[in-house]
């Protein structure tokens, strides 16, 4: 069962191509993450999907109605929870579920129970009276996801949930996806944190506008990154990314905070080799041992490579 | 299937009820504007500034001088030897009417040879100069009516067929003529249709600027839905105003109403939906709240104020004017109220002004709900 079938689509605002030629699948039942750096396309993407922005080019079919043709079956079916909090700040808790539960025609005898389940759901019991405004930014986001949920749609949208949100919050509200999906839901998810990316049965990366990536997190860490990563500590990352630069066995090395990462051709073996090399470049403290790659590791790799790619063509015609 | 507009109604009002900027706005600023225009806009003259230089300096002069004194028209603030410094006291504004009594007025009248009495006006008032020559005008006239029965009673001669003829007029329905009872029925009108319009002017741009509009579109809330849902609690609010704004032309100024109040309330709420369209109309078609207020305010108050007979009659003006008041909407219920208010019209009356207005509603709100877009 697909959730949701984008073909082709593209977004241009003037000269300016917001999204260029995006396809995939939403598989019913999953969680899918759509990531991407700020600027890459995630939110024009998802309101093309919920029917808030027409699209340029392209077709797509949502919960199985034409997005062209029938938006307002899909409006029915699904739940979206804007990256800009769009509840009304000047009503309490309570009042802003009541609002989109006569919104979505909950019936009034079923009104109460859906309400009651949102403010479980989203934790906000004993909060109902309190008003919108006073509320800090994880609450926020919590009461977004439970206006989304009150008429338990089939697909929910969900752009940039945790953008601002602090660890705590970000790691419960993950556990709230989580829970969704449990109960047959579909959830669509962007977001700019690559550690997130982990929690998503399928991703796509999305970069300036472009799909440049597809497959499910396993996938793409060992797809995407054949060869070895190896962190090095010892002198200072920026050194070591230096002295790497242009080796050629050497198919990437990044700064990590204190530490520098580095993706090589061969396995895990050539630790001794990257040690011995830096020994020898004048960095005799350089500690290296092998580690698991990261996600975060494969998309530092894509962007580079698309950056690269970009480069090369002289700038690409959009 | 159910609509949703009583649950966008109930939200609309929640926000009212917290935002006391709108509760002012919907309540305070009517009640300002029916009192400072209803004291300041008068066509009533009272009490022109008069100086006067009495050459003469006889009991004659000196009566005909009193004779405007004691009219409730003037008020004599000079009084000046010579006739060469009336000019100055117009031009510093110290009067507005200058009389010249010349030397040997008494005499000459006393000879029955005549004489002439100058009066000069500052006609850069051009509408009170206009009103003062006439009240000056019945003044000389009645001076002379006495003087040909005095002469005629001398004589022994009979003074009652003097003046020939008599005109008796009656003005109905305001007696006095005083110029508030056609201005207060007006002002609701005014007051009315700009504060309906500026109300809903924000509802719309509002939330597309705090950017709740995106949640709401997301739904399968219809276009009508949210307009009308968010139009019925300022309805309320507006036909609130109506009888406020009335009641206080009542008590405060005297005004009568003599119709029926079930036929003004009705009225009133045909033409607030018309003036909360208009506002509607607004808010969906501008970028930012203040665009969506400056459109109501230029669509609204100055032709509602001058294209609408509250100040100057609709018959007066140019044709091709003519021809544009019929699209303000305020002209249909300054004629409503002015006929409900002063003559107790009958509903059968006013059926044109109100099927005017029902057809200005029916196309502006029709006009905001197809303007608006369930697009970002």
């Amino acid at each position: 069962m697909i959730a949701v079938k984008a073909e082709g689509l593209v977004k241009r605002f003037g000269p300016f191509t917001a999204v260029d030629h995006v396809s995939f699948e939403v598989a019913q039942g999953s969680i899918f993450g759509f990531l991407g750096p700020n600027g890459a396309g995630k939110t024009t993407t998802i309101r093309m999907l919920c029917g808030l922005l027409a699209p340029t080019e392209g077709r797509a079919t949502v919960v199985g109605f034409d997005l062209a043709r029938e938006a307002d079956r899909i409006k029915e079916n699904i739940g979206y929870m804007s990256q800009k909090f769009s509840l009304y700040a000047d009503l309490t808790v309570k009042q802003n579920l009541e609002f989109y539960a006569g919104i979505y025609r909950i019936p009034l005898r079923k009104r109460a129970g859906r309400i009651d389940l949102a403010l479980r759901i989203a934790g906000l019991r004993g909060l109902e009276h309190r008003l919108t405004a006073t509320l800090a930014g994880g609450i926020k986001q919590r009461l977004a996801l439970g206006a989304a949920i009150l008429h338990e749609p089939r697909l929910i949208f969900l752009d940039e949930p945790t953008a601002g949100v602090d660890p705590a919050s970000r790691r419960d509200f993950w556990d709230l996806i989580a829970e969704l999906r449990s109960q047959g839901a579909t959830v669509f998810v962007t977001t700019h944190y690559m550690d997130e990316a982990e929690h998503c049965d399928r991703l796509i990366l999305i970069y300036s506008g472009r799909k440049i990536a597809e497959a499910s997190p396993r996938e793409l860490v060992t797809n995407v990154l054949e060869g070895s990563m190896f962190e090095v500590t010892g002198p200072p990352p920026a050194e070591v990314v230096r002295s790497l630069q242009g080796k050629p066995f050497v198919k990437n090395a990044q700064i990590f905070g204190s530490v520098a990462r580095v993706l090589t051709e061969d396995g895990p073996e050539s630790a001794g080799r990257l040690e011995q090399n830096l020994s020898e470049t004048g960095l005799p403290e350089a500690r290296v041992r092998p580690v698991r790659p990261r996600l975060e590791d494969a998309f530092i790799h894509l962007i580079e490579r698309e950056d690269a790619l970009i480069a090369d063509s002289g700038g690409r015609t959009r | 299937m159910r609509t949703r507009i009583p649950a966008v109604a109930r939200k609309e009002l929640l926000h009212i009820l917290r935002d006391w900027r709108t509760l002012s706005m919907a309540f305070v600023l009517p009640m300002a504007l029916i009192l400072i225009f209803g004291y300041a806009i008068t066509f009533d003259i009272r009490d022109l500034r008069l100086a006067v230089a009495d050459e003469d300096g006889t009991r004659a002069s000196r009566e005909l001088v009193e004779r405007f004194a004691a009219s409730r028209y003037f008020k004599l603030v000079a009084k000046v030897p010579h006739a060469e410094e009336l000019p100055g006291l117009l031009d510093d504004g110290t009067a507005q009417i200058a009389m010249a009594i010349p030397e040997r007025f008494a005499e000459n009248l006393e000879r029955w040879e005549g004489d002439t009495v100058q009066v000069l006006f500052d006609g850069s008032e051009s509408n009170t100069a206009t009103i003062a020559a006439g009240y000056v005008d019945t003044i000389f006239a009645a001076r002379n009516i006495s003087a040909v029965k005095d002469l005629l009673a001398r004589a022994g001669l009979p003074s009652a067929g003097i003046p020939p003829i008599d005109t008796r007029v009656r003005v109905w329905f305001n007696p006095e003529l005083e110029s508030t009872q056609t201005i207060v029925p007006g002002l609701v009108a005014v007051i009315m249709m700009v504060v309906a319009a500026l109300l809903t002017s924000l509802t719309v741009v509002r939330e597309r600027e705090l950017g709740s509009l995106e949640g709401l579109i997301a739904t399968p809330v219809r276009k009508h839905e949210i307009l009308i849902g968010k139009m019925l609690p300022y309805l309320l609010i507006a036909l609130s105003d109506c009888v406020i704004v009335t009641l206080l032309g009542v008590v405060v100024f005297d005004v009568p109403f003599a119709g029926s109040i079930v036929l003004f309330l009705a009225t009133a709420l045909v033409f607030a939906v018309a003036g909360l369209s208009i506002g509607l109309v607004a808010s969906v078609v501008a970028s930012n709240q203040l665009l969506a207020n400056q459109i109501v305010v230029l669509t609204t108050m100055l032709p509602s104020m001058l294209l609408s007979g509250f100040l100057f009659p609709v018959k007066s003006m140019p044709e091709w004017v003519q021809a544009i008041t019929y699209a303000v909407p305020a002209r249909y219920f300054i004629t409503i109220c002015r006929g409900i208010l002063l003559k107790a019209q009958p509903a059968v009356d006013l059926v044109r002004p109100t099927l005017f207005l029902i057809l200005f509603g029916t196309v502006l709100l029709t006009l905001a709900i197809t303007r608006f877009r369930k697009k970002l």
